[in-house]
């Protein structure tokens, strides 16, 4: 064997990888909201597959922000999610991801004040707009079926809804299409936060103050998960321009040692954390929030 | 057959990362069953390629006032990966390395915080693979 000739088998193998990390089936670049799809042919080092000893990010579950609202007893508006009818207007990749992960915490919303007929309507738009993103399979016939026969199992439907986007995510990262799973991310995200603050008026609740001033780590993460894998200028601006008001947010933690509890395969963390946000800088995040979550929807 | 031989070993190179992808599929159906049915999933997949000793940091916020269930899997027996969790000043929180490289393990959650999750193949089992992450949650 040759240099030569190891030279060229090298180099066949490095395309083969990158040919099959790049995915065969849509890898879609959802640089831009409003740009037309386009082919993302990421570097190798910058593929899932490849992503070896890098870090990952994880972004809080918008279903956990609607068990807030919950908890907190805060009034049902019916009128806080995204329109149903309106989700024609997503046309390109970028939209229908980030429209995807706003309709996805809008039905935690609604599932958990038990409006039925809004959690079907809002999964239909879910399922419409999946398989525009070829995520049928999660969003299938099965799961609309799952939802109708539990309506009155709250938990159920969360965890139906759990499953089927963790599903979507699964199949996006395997097919290269990282940049898309991390625009549903991002909707549901500041969905999340826009159905917390909405009807934040002069007095805002202080566990809602310590959620949104819990969000500087998640947002900072989130701008990192977009920045990585080329998603939207101008959204990674705005929540850029969100995260200069959290740099004045004043976190202060203090370590304090867990307590294990071994037979129960649990492990209680005692650690404090304390959140202060002074009211000018409240202010200015739920104005931000709401303008972003315009951006998205307009 | 100068020409076949790349042509080849591209084939070669599409059916390793195919078997990765594969790979990755069957270790996440396997790990979702550690996510039991009174577990909310979050709704994401976490995964990364590992081989030897390099090391795999998931980033996240754990809120205060839930139970979080945390699944780490690698290979198709359990007690493959192990798995730390460490709060934002390194100090450690919890191990699986003490329990057997346990697949799952509940952390109730006083307060907020952020921590990083640190996975690694244990080299005596199993020296590359899928590690597959996966977060669950109940109020």
């Amino acid at each position: 064997m040759t240099v030569r000739n190891t030279s060229i088998w090298t180099s066949a193998l490095v395309l083969g990888l990158m040919l099959a990390a790049c995915g065969g089936g849509g890898a879609g670049d959802v640089t831009g909201g409003n740009a037309a799809d386009s082919l993302n042919v990421a570097p190798p080092e910058h593929t899932g597959l490849l992503n070896v000893g890098g870090k990952i990010f994880s972004i809080p579950s918008p279903v956990q922000t609607a068990l807030l609202i919950q908890d907190l007893g805060l009034p049902y508006n019916n009128a806080l999610p995204f329109s149903t009818d309106s989700a024609s207007r997503f046309t390109s990749k970028g939209m229908k991801a980030l429209a995807l992960g706003v309709y996805g915490a809008d039905l935690a919303y609604v599932t958990v004040h038990k409006d039925g007929q809004k959690a079907l309507k809002t999964l239909k738009t879910i399922e419409q707009l999946s398989s525009d993103l070829d995520l049928s399979h999660a969003f299938n016939k099965d799961l609309l079926d799952g939802f109708k026969n539990n309506m009155n199992n709250e938990d159920s439907l969360l965890r139906f809804s759990g499953v089927a986007f963790r599903s979507a995510d699964q199949y996006l990262k395997m097919d290269q299409q990282e940049d898309v799973s991390a625009a549903i991310l991002a909707g549901g995200w500041i969905e999340g936060l826009y159905l917390t603050v909405q009807d934040a008026g002069q007095k805002v609740d202080p566990k809602i103050v310590k959620r949104l001033g819990e969000q500087g780590h998640t947002l900072n993460n989130l701008i990192a998960l977009l920045e990585q894998h080329g998603n939207d200028p101008a959204l990674i601006a705005s929540l850029k321009d969100l995260a200069a008001v959290y740099s004045a947010v004043h976190v202060t933690y203090t370590f304090e040692q867990p307590t294990l509890d071994a037979a129960n395969k649990t492990t209680y963390i005692n650690s404090v954390t304390k959140t202060e946000v002074a009211p000018e800088d409240l202010k200015t995040i739920i104005q931000k929030v709401k303008a972003i979550r315009s951006s998205i929807t307009a | 057959m100068r020409s076949i031989i790349p042509s080849l070993t591209l084939l070669a190179g599409l059916f390793i990362a195919g078997g990765a992808h594969a790979q990755c599929d069957t270790i996440a159906s396997l790990c979702e069953k550690n996510i039991t049915a009174e577990y909310i999933p979050d709704g994401q997949f976490y995964r990364a390629l590992l081989k030897d000793d390099e090391t795999a940091e998931f980033d996240l916020t754990l809120y205060g006032g839930t139970t979080y269930r945390i699944a780490a899997c690698s290979g198709t027996s359990d007690g493959n990966l192990v798995f730390s969790v460490y709060d934002k000043e390194h100090n450690l929180l919890f191990s699986n390395k003490d329990f057997n490289n346990d697949p799952y393990w509940d952390l109730v959650v006083a307060n907020t915080l952020d921590v990083t999750i640190d996975a690694v193949l244990d080299t005596r089992k199993s020296s590359s693979g899928c590690a597959v992450l996966l977060i669950g949650f109940k109020k």
